[in-house]
């Protein structure tokens, strides 16, 4: 007999998992799976990270902060119980990336209303880690009076977000197909596969804007998984 | 080792960041990277890969569609990744004539050999078509060539080496396979045959 309170009495065993309901096993099951693909792509960032660091710290920091940006999905939803939105979403990786330094700009948000499914969350945190990430550490790191503007719409044609720096932009004749480094072909990677739409890199005179394009079709197809 | 043209599909960019990262170290070169099966499909008649390496999981059209339509169209060695040892899975693959089947997280070090065998395998396996074409058509040509020296030694009261004779004479006139000779023999006698002038 359990103890009030759901407890276990000494010496009684754990009663059986089918006392639970099917729709709190379905759950479950959901919970483990996306536990399981998080772990997957965990293993991935390492295995990249691995290939591409030039030293032991390089490769945690970079792990560290690429881990981070897919936990912040599930960090926003089990401090508020609400899906997060796009708006808290990116102000939480800004957040993160800020308090590593070393560029400290003056920010600015213009984002559209748009509450993140699961499936939207995690590639657009880190989406907007590597980009933000980047411009921090290579735009804007030199930069007097650094700013960054994080701005986006959403309309028939889909989601469209921007981060704009006014730091050093590419270097001439910067390939992104040829040149990128890990994080910004994994921005590259995460639009065109995850997203199913791309991203844009333009002369910001001075400084760059990097956009995300999502079409529209896809937004509606990655808002169908619910949180819970 | 041999060094792969691989078209990799995989709609995760992690994974496919990773996966592509693992194909380089093991001395592959990645032609193309496809997101959906569809896309899988296009980019195969277009880069021609060796082999192909599919996530099943895919939006659309899975990886297990893609590879039947693959090798409907030009058969290909395909290795197949997924998060699910599902046995239904498993089935649709062999009918889809998939060659390996892998389960994720698939390291480097399970990739390359199961890479190597699936490649191997489909390359023995085409020799063995190939060679059983050529068995089947040689067959079929004996077969034809039995018939017309059989025809030619009743006709005119012949025997083997003679009707043979007949028809490698007739060939060479003409500047026909003996096989080809031996068929035209047939086709003109069925059409002479006054069973068949009805």
């Amino acid at each position: 007999m359990g103890q009030p309170g759901g407890g276990l009495a000494d010496g009684e065993a754990p009663g059986p998992v089918a006392a639970l309901t099917p729709e709190s096993l379905k759950a479950a099951s959901g919970v483990c799976h996306r536990v399981k693909n998080d772990f997957q792509t965990i293993t991935n960032i390492l295995a990249l990270g691995s290939a591409h660091a030039r030293s032991p710290r390089e490769l945690a920091e970079a792990v560290e902060g690429r881990v981070v940006a897919l936990s912040l999905g599930y960090t926003l939803v089990s401090e508020t119980d609400q899906p997060p939105t796009l708006d808290r979403l990116a102000q939480e990786v800004l957040r993160r990336n800020l308090w590593k330094g070393p560029a400290h700009p003056r920010l600015a948000r213009r984002l559209p209303s748009l509450v993140l499914s699961l499936r939207l969350c995690s590639p657009l945190s880190l989406w907007l880690h590597e980009i933000i990430g980047n411009a921090l550490r290579h735009g804007l790191e030199q930069v007097s009076d650094p700013e960054l503007l994080l701005e986006g719409s959403l309309d028939d044609q889909g989601l469209r977000l921007s981060v704009t720096d006014n730091g050093a932009g590419l270097p001439p004749g910067f390939a992104p197909e040829r040149d990128a480094r890990l994080g910004l072909k994994l921005a590259m990677a995460l639009a065109a596969n995850d997203l199913r739409g791309g991203l844009d890199l333009e002369d910001a005179r001075p400084g760059l804007k990097a956009t995300l394009r999502v079409p529209s079709g896809e937004l509606a197809r990655l808002a169908q998984e619910l949180w819970w | 080792m041999v060094s792969l043209g691989v078209l990799l599909v995989e709609d995760e960019a992690v994974q496919a960041l990773a996966l592509e990262q693992a194909l380089k170290d093991l001395g592959h070169r990645v032609l193309g990277l496809a997101g959906d099966g569809r896309q899988a499909c296009e980019l195969c008649r277009k880069v021609r890969p060796d082999l192909v390496l599919m996530d099943i999981g895919l939006p659309g059209m899975d990886g297990i569609e893609a590879a039947r339509v693959i090798n409907l169209e030009r058969p290909l060695p395909v290795v197949l990744i997924t998060a699910h040892a599902d046995r239904r899975f498993l089935e649709r693959a062999r009918r889809a004539r998939v060659h390996s089947y892998l389960l994720k997280p698939v390291e480097a070090a399970v990739l390359g050999p199961a890479m190597e065998l699936a490649y191997h395998n489909f390359t023995r396996e085409r020799e063995l078509e190939r060679q059983v074409t050529d068995l089947r058509e040689g067959l079929r040509a004996h077969k034809v060539l039995a018939r017309a020296q059989g025809l030619l030694m009743d006709r005119h009261h012949i025997n083997e080496q003679q009707a043979q004779q007949r028809l490698q004479g007739m060939a060479q006139a003409q500047g026909l396979e003996l096989a080809q000779a031996a068929q035209a023999v047939l086709t003109a006698a069925e059409l002479l045959d006054p069973k068949r002038q009805r």
